[in-house]
């Protein structure tokens, strides 16, 4: 298994403000990577980073050897931590746009995990909920057979129903050829799911490794050492 | 990929274009009606009447006004909504920037023109009894008659509209490019100072292509005062050759400056792209 995505000496400076300072990754193929760290602790910006949204201050990212570009976006499924939908859309125009512009989507998968919502493929994106427009994009996300998910909190504004709906559809439905990472700070709904943890704080690494090996060696649950290593 | 661009940048817009051009259309319709009903005398059912007529000419008016007001609006929103929330999907997608661009830009391009021949038509129908060709052709063959050829001047003129159009788009693309980089706490006022400043060094453009345009041209436009009754089959040929020289220096400085706006555009949203 080689490594799907790498980060060396990322650094991004906001003014005076370092969001990401000297950051060093690596996120294997086939692992479920969970990037966790308080609020403001630069998850979301080295996810925009990597989906080439943010340009970095320094340092360099590269996705299966290359660096963000149209190539990477193709094989980047990315879920952002907002919805992006234009007014104008019903829901059954976001399925066609995704499969209008990626390979590698699989209609006929979106339209079935729509079904199973009961999300109406007729109605207008905006007069969806907001759990339900989460939903919708979740579902296109994942009927992608991408190599790299980048999830920035999936399950940050729902309920806790939704969040073991939402972790179920990753889990089903991720390609295992590929890698996921999700950014959250609710460990203890994703710990038993992931394979390695990031541990980010102040826009810098604290911890990188295997959700084992760190259980093995604190003789803790990843939840309970996220909550000393931040506690306030 | 950029066909798909554009075909959701259409079906985006059309909603909005397409009730426009009806409104536009509707009121010209009927205005044409009331002009073709008007009541004769002066009675106080005629003054009724002129009083609807002239505030139906008003609501056209402003209505054909609001239609090329609402083109110019919809294309800065579409591309600074791009460079919004809206971005995260527009800049996710496997395309280029420079697909990302023309996606925007060719829609632009074409709502411009189809309000502009919407707007012709429309007055076409309020002054439907207008015989416009035997209005306008004496005039043609006036210029004609003194060795001018008003067919080349008028794709001459078009092409001219046309590359003023695509200049003033890029720039308006540049600017909201720009303007995140330039003032990073305010997109919009980094954006505005951008236009400002685009804005200024292109009239700075303009005011020294027209000076050394009058310098060199000052006899042609002596004799441009005097026409249309004596002009000598000389001065013609210099009109014309003004025309073509001043024209052609002004299609190639907006073509310059449209290329010039696309590369800063280019740059700035696929290398420095930073979306809040």
């Amino acid at each position: 298994m080689g490594a799907l995505l790498q980060t060396q000496g990322l650094t991004k400076q906001f003014g005076p403000t370092a969001a990401l300072d000297n950051v060093t990754i690596t996120c294997q193929t086939g692992h479920i990577v969970g990037l966790l760290g308080p609020n403001g602790s630069g998850k979301t910006t080295l996810i925009k980073i990597v989906n080439g949204l943010l340009s970095p201050t320094s340092g360099t990212v590269l996705i299966d050897g290359m660096a963000p570009s149209p190539a990477t976006k193709a094989r980047v499924s990315y879920l952002p931590d907002h919805t992006y939908f234009d007014n104008w859309m019903k829901v059954r125009d976001c399925v066609g746009l995704f499969d209008d512009f990626y390979a590698d989507f699989d209609k006929a998968k979106a339209n079935d995990m729509l079904k199973a919502l009961g999300i109406d493929t007729a109605k207008t994106f905006r007069t969806l909920s907001k759990g339900t427009q989460e939903k919708v994009q979740l579902a296109l996300v994942m009927s992608r057979r991408a190599q790299l998910y980048l999830l920035d909190e999936p399950i940050g504004g729902v309920d806790p129903a939704a969040r073991d709906f939402i972790l179920d559809t990753i889990i089903k439905n991720y390609n295992e050829d590929g890698a996921v990472v999700i950014s959250t700070h609710l460990i203890a709904d994703i710990e038993k799911v992931l394979d390695d943890v990031i541990f980010l704080n102040a826009g810098r690494v604290m911890h990188s490794g295997s959700a084992d090996d760190l259980r093995e060696k604190t003789g803790k649950s990843v939840d309970e050492v996220f909550r000393e290593a931040f506690k306030c | 990929m950029l066909s798909k661009l554009i075909k959701y940048e259409f079906k985006a817009t059309a909603r909005i274009f397409l009730l426009t051009y009806a409104v536009v259309v509707v009121l010209a319709g009927v205005n044409a009606a009331l002009l073709s009903l008007q009541p004769s005398g002066s009675s106080s059912l005629g003054m009724v009447y002129a009083g609807i007529s002239t505030m139906m000419s008003l609501l056209y008016g402003i209505a054909a006004f609001a239609a090329f007001l609402l083109t110019i609006v919809i294309i800065v929103v579409r591309f600074y909504r791009m460079l919004g929330d809206e971005g995260y999907l527009w800049f996710t997608l496997p395309v280029t920037p420079t697909q990302q661009i023309f996606g925007k830009l060719i829609p632009a391009i074409v709502w411009t023109i189809v309000t502009s021949v919407i707007a012709l038509a429309s007055v076409g129908l309020v002054t439907y009894r207008v015989n416009w060709p035997s209005q306008l052709g004496p005039i043609w063959r006036s210029l004609a008659s003194q060795g001018f050829n008003p067919g080349v001047w008028l794709v001459c003129g078009l092409v001219f509209i046309l590359i003023s159009l695509l200049v003033n788009v890029m720039l308006f693309y540049a600017a909201m490019a720009w303007g995140p980089n330039l003032i990073k706490s305010s997109r919009l006022g980094g954006s505005v100072v951008a236009y400002i400043i685009i804005y200024c060094a292109l009239e700075v453009l303009n005011l020294i292509g027209f000076l050394v345009m009058v310098v060199v041209f000052s006899k042609t436009f002596n004799a441009m005062q005097t026409i249309p009754s004596v002009l000598t089959s000389a001065d013609v040929a210099a009109i014309n050759q003004a025309g073509l020289v001043f024209g052609g220096y002004f299609a190639v400085e907006y073509l310059v400056l449209a290329v010039v706006g696309f590369f800063i555009t280019r740059h700035f949203i696929g290398r420095k792209l930073n979306l809040s």
